[in-house]
């Protein structure tokens, strides 16, 4: 077994282009959307509101009150204001009709991208009638007026909490994905190549058992993937390191070693499994070819299991592999940490690869037949 | 041009004569497009259902009410006259809810950011209930009855926009996704699968030049890609009927409102480019391996690259510039995604055509240069 | 008709083919003859455009190889171990694509597909896949494949690979009839007892360079041995001999050199 390991480490290090595009590429890559992301490229522009009048003291209104001084003004609706509005740069726009005290606020509630444009234009009207009403009275209710403080009672560990939730939710698909993929290629090659290239037989004649052969696949290929998921999480803890300064986690994260062995078992567990099920099921096939969209598509399918207790709630989805990782991680990173649910995973996560390894040897001990 | 024809038959016939090939690339990605569908369906409904938030008013005059905050239910619940502490004390306040105090500093609003909605709805509350509480009192310590105006609001999207956003925004990534993975395996066979058996070289002993080959392996790829394509359609667009069922797309509602035939021909180009483009990209990294798995691992950058540009689609708001139209593969995504919400302009879907026959005709360029290179074959 | 003047390649800095000669009249067959690793299958590959050369030319049937490369190749058949065929095409399929690729019409491709696929009986399994057959049927089917368009120049490299005592005997019986139909025929093979059975005139490499040319009486002369066996291994040996010792003999004009 260890012989097979060794014989596909070679030949991996024989391979510069694969070695380039397994390690390399998906951490420039990660890399550089982290950058795009994070950076802000992808910022959603400010959107405006447009009042539509031909009130002078609306205007005079706008004009003298901070708060609404970018809202744009038109003494109707033209082309302009038509493609500003088409393009989602105007939100809102309102027709006032003073004499008749009555408002028309237009809007397109898909291109609204956040409640603050409504808000403030529900706002603008509501300070407006009173304006309109009487200048003196709205000028001493704007002096008068209470000020209003927000109070978040959930605690600074809560908060970072939930971000790192999020940031565990975005590395798992990261890690299952993005290694997942190159990994798929290498689980379908470890059976299903090496007989479309005629060499399983030769290996079969050393004298090596079946069971060999495959765990020993199998554990080059997790090998390959574990190497692969620490470059990328390094690519993503550089890139959040670089373009944003910190995680803002700090204070949540009270236990680091034990996050970080929940998170090497955890992954190393989950990526065996797709590994053992990537293999088994090359065994169903005789060239690459035919095994490789169902690898990508097996792969794709693991990657959305591993976001399953981002959204289910049940306490024993904690115990099972890949289904566990968000929560496993998530709670041993702070407080006392859950070692049981930890190791029944793990163990179960192994019964489960021993099985899909043996299901793949009595595949191809049938196919000796 | 015979010869490729000859070559492009014979690279389809491959595909049609093996049973699993044909499942990988016709049948499975009906089956997890279906699926996909039926979750994103599942997920709408999902979403109607509405989460009550209780604001408790402490010791204020507010009448008691409930009102709708888009799918939240927002109650105002007027309370004793207690601090907040004591009402905390007291009472059983979940992170759903929040309390209003009045303090000398001024009006306290105590919420938990932990409630998913809290960002969303604070703005809100704050707007709808407490600015207007406190216009009120003020107005009430004046004796004055308060003017306001009349307020018609007028959502300008349509029906199917506002029905098909959620889908709009997961499905033509997912799309794109899975058509792409389809032809990594298929392309990257045709040329270094051949290259790696063999078969390549007998094939370049006929008195064919090497560019004939590899476009006669294009056009046949491409063939498949674009029956995939076909069958993505297909699927979308009977996906579409089975969900209007279930009270998600309207697929009348897309031929009579937003869509008309130009625009339907338009998505199917569409669809027929985009896997030209993927094709072409794709043989362009193949020809550069020299078997199967350096090929498809070559062929993973452009898939990166592609889910980035198609998820890209998901964080844009409003119409897209007309520069994203020309980026290949991102003005796809858009298309398809102004197409679902029925919005589709034909001179963008023009400007996207144009763009992906451009990309495909410059990627493909790129792979019979390389592939003509002698080392290629030997 | 095949000339090749200095033929030479290199592969980096290794020498893989130096300065071979040789001629190649129409209705003979010549043998490349020497041990594994002498450049044979770089020459033949160069023979059938695959391969472009460092220096020298190929000129067959006065089409150069790198000049007229389209022209060569409508007029060769060439087989190695190396090129396959797509397994899960049946002999028939191949055939006609093959036949499609070459430009032959329908009339001509049956007339020498029937004609190849009866001698190689290759008739009555036409229509099974590639893959499921013996590495026997295999080379025939491969050899019948390549020949589909009946091209007046066969190059082949190690026909006999792999094949038992009959079907061997079988490729031999039909490279000889075709050199009867006025062909012209190179084999490079390291299988003495095929050089005997086919050669009219045999070439002798070693470490990619030209030691021998002639017919087998010539070769087995010059090398001043038995038999064309010891012949290949004292020419062999004199090829590894000092250059002094080499000098000596040429000034002394001693038996082993024929140039």
């Amino acid at each position: 077994m260890i012989s097979i390991i060794k014989r596909e480490w070679m030949r991996l290090s024989k391979q510069p282009k694969v070695m380039v595009t397994t390690f390399l590429m998906p951490c420039i890559l990660i890399f550089l959307v982290m950058g795009v992301f994070l950076s802000g490229v992808l910022e959603r522009k400010p959107q405006n509101i447009a009042v539509v009048t031909d009130s002078a003291k609306i205007k005079e209104f706008l004009k003298e009150n901070e708060l609404y001084r970018d809202i744009l003004v038109y003494e109707q609706i033209n082309e302009d204001l038509e493609t500003m509005y088409d393009k989602g740069n105007v939100a809102v726009i309102l027709e006032i009709e003073t004499e008749a005290r009555e408002v028309r606020l237009k809007y397109d509630s898909t291109k609204i991208s956040s409640s603050d444009v409504m808000i403030t234009a529900q706002e603008f009207v509501g300070e407006l009638a009173l304006f309109l009403q009487s200048e003196e009275l709205y000028e001493e209710f704007v002096n008068n007026q209470l000020t209003i403080l927000e109070n978040d009672v959930s605690s600074v560990i809560e908060r970072e909490g939930a971000q790192f939730k999020f940031y565990i939710s975005i590395f798992i698909a990261v890690l299952i994905f993005m290694v997942g993929q190159p990994l798929a290629s290498f689980a379908i090659d470890s059976y299903v190549g090496e007989r479309e290239r005629g060499t399983y037989d030769s290996i079969r004649l050393s004298g090596i058992e079946i069971f060999q052969f495959i765990l020993g696949k199998t554990i080059f290929t997790v090998s390959v993937g574990l190497i692969s998921g620490v470059l990328q999480v390094a690519a993503i803890l550089s890139g959040i390191q670089y373009f944003m300064g910190s995680l803002g986690v700090e204070h949540y994260i009270d236990n680091a070693l034990m996050m970080t062995i929940t998170i090497v078992l955890t992954s190393s567990v989950s990526l065996a499994m797709l590994v053992a099920v990537l293999i088994y099921l090359s065994t169903y096939f005789e060239k690459v070819r035919d095994a490789a969209t169902y690898a990508t598509i097996g792969t794709l399918v693991f990657t959305l299991l591993s976001q399953v207790s981002n959204v289910a709630n049940h306490t024993v989805l904690e115990y099972l592999p890949l289904l566990n990782m968000n929560r496993l991680i998530l709670r041993n990173a702070h407080g006392s940490p859950s070692i049981l649910p930890l190791l029944t995973s793990v163990i179960l996560g192994g019964v489960i690869i021993a099985i899909l390894t043996q299901m793949s040897v009595y595949r191809l001990k049938s196919k000796e037949m | 041009m015979n010869i490729i024809r000859v070559i492009a038959k014979q690279e389809i016939f491959k595909v049609f004569k093996n049973k699993k090939l044909l499942s990988s690339i016709f049948v499975l990605p009906m089956v997890v497009l279906a699926a996909m569908f039926a979750m994103t369906s599942m997920g709408t409904e999902e979403e109607t259902q509405s989460q009550t938030y209780q604001i408790y008013f402490l010791d204020m005059q507010v009448a008691e009410q409930e009102f709708d905050v888009g799918d939240a239910v927002l109650r105002v619940v007027s309370s004793p006259a207690l601090s907040y502490e004591q009402f905390t004390a007291e009472n059983d306040v979940s992170e759903n809810d929040m309390v209003v105090e009045m303090t000398e500093e001024g009006i306290q609003i105590y919420y938990n950011s932990m409630n998913s909605s809290a960002e969303e709805l604070l703005p809100i509350i704050k707007s709808n209930v407490l600015k207007p509480c406190i216009e009120g009192m003020f107005l009430a310590e004046q004796g004055v009855m308060k003017e306001n105006f009349e307020v018609l609001t007028v959502d300008t999207s349509s029906e199917l926009e506002r029905k098909n956003r959620t889908a709009s925004l997961m499905l033509p990534y997912l799309m794109i996704i899975i058509l792409f993975m389809n032809l990594v395996s298929v392309v990257g066979d045709s040329i270094a699968g051949e290259k790696e058996r063999g078969t390549l070289t007998k094939q370049m002993l006929a008195p064919i030049d090497n560019s004939q080959m590899i476009l006669g392996k294009l056009l046949g790829t491409t063939v498949i890609g674009m029956l995939s394509s076909v069958v993505f359609f297909v699927v979308l667009v009977g996906g579409a009927y089975a969900a209007e069922k279930k009270g998600g797309l309207d697929i009348l509602g897309i031929v009579e409102i937003a869509i008309n035939a130009g625009q339907i021909v338009l998505m199917f180009l569409g669809f027929i480019f985009i896997s030209m483009v993927f094709v072409a990209a794709i043989a362009l990294m193949s020809s550069f391996a020299n078997t199967v798995k350096e090929a498809t691992n070559m062929s993973l950058v452009i898939y990166y690259l592609v889910i980035i540009a198609a998820l890209a689609t998901g964080f844009r708001v409003g119409e897209a510039p007309k520069m994203a139209y020309m980026i290949p593969v991102y003005n796809f995504s858009v298309f398809m995604q102004k197409l679902l919400v029925g919005t589709v302009d034909i001179a963008n879907g023009a400007i996207t055509v144009i763009s992906l026959v451009i990309t495909f005709g410059v990627l493909a360029i790129a792979a019979i240069l390389n592939f003509r290179r002698e080392r290629v074959i030997c | 008709m095949i000339k090749i003047n200095d033929l030479s390649k290199r592969f980096g800095d290794k020498t893989a083919v130096k300065k071979v000669n040789f001629e190649v009249k129409d209705g003979e067959i010549f043998a490349l003859l020497g041990p594994n690793g002498a450049g044979k299958t770089t020459t033949m590959r160069m023979l059938s455009t695959l391969l472009k050369p460092t220096a020298g030319s190929v000129i067959i049937n006065n089409w150069d190889t790198q000049k007229e490369a389209k022209e060569i190749k409508k007029n060769i058949g060439f087989l190695t171990t190396e090129i396959r065929l797509d397994g899960q095409f049946t002999p028939n399929e191949l055939a006609a694509f093959y036949g499609k690729l070459y430009g032959l019409d329908k009339n001509a491709l049956e007339e020498n597909k029937s004609k190849l696929f009866d001698y190689f009986d290759i008739t009555q399994i036409a229509d099974r896949r590639y893959e499921t057959f013996s590495t026997g049927m295999k080379q025939k089917t491969s050899i019948a494949i390549c020949l589909i368009h009946d091209p007046k120049t066969i190059i082949f490299d190690e026909p006999t690979n792999g094949l038992d005592i009959l079907t061997q005997k079988q490729v031999e019986d039909f490279l000889l009839t075709e050199k009867q139909r006025g062909k012209t025929i190179v084999i490079s093979t390291h299988i003495l007892e095929v050089v005997e059975a086919l050669a009219d005139r045999v070439g002798v490499i070693i470490d990619g360079q030209s030691v021998a040319q002639g017919t087998m009486e010539e070769i087995i002369k010059g090398a001043g041995a038995r038999d064309l066996r010891e012949a290949f291994i004292r020419l062999n040996e004199q090829y590894h001999e000092p250059e002094e010792i080499i000098e000596e003999k040429k000034a002394k004009k001693k038996p082993g050199f024929l140039f």
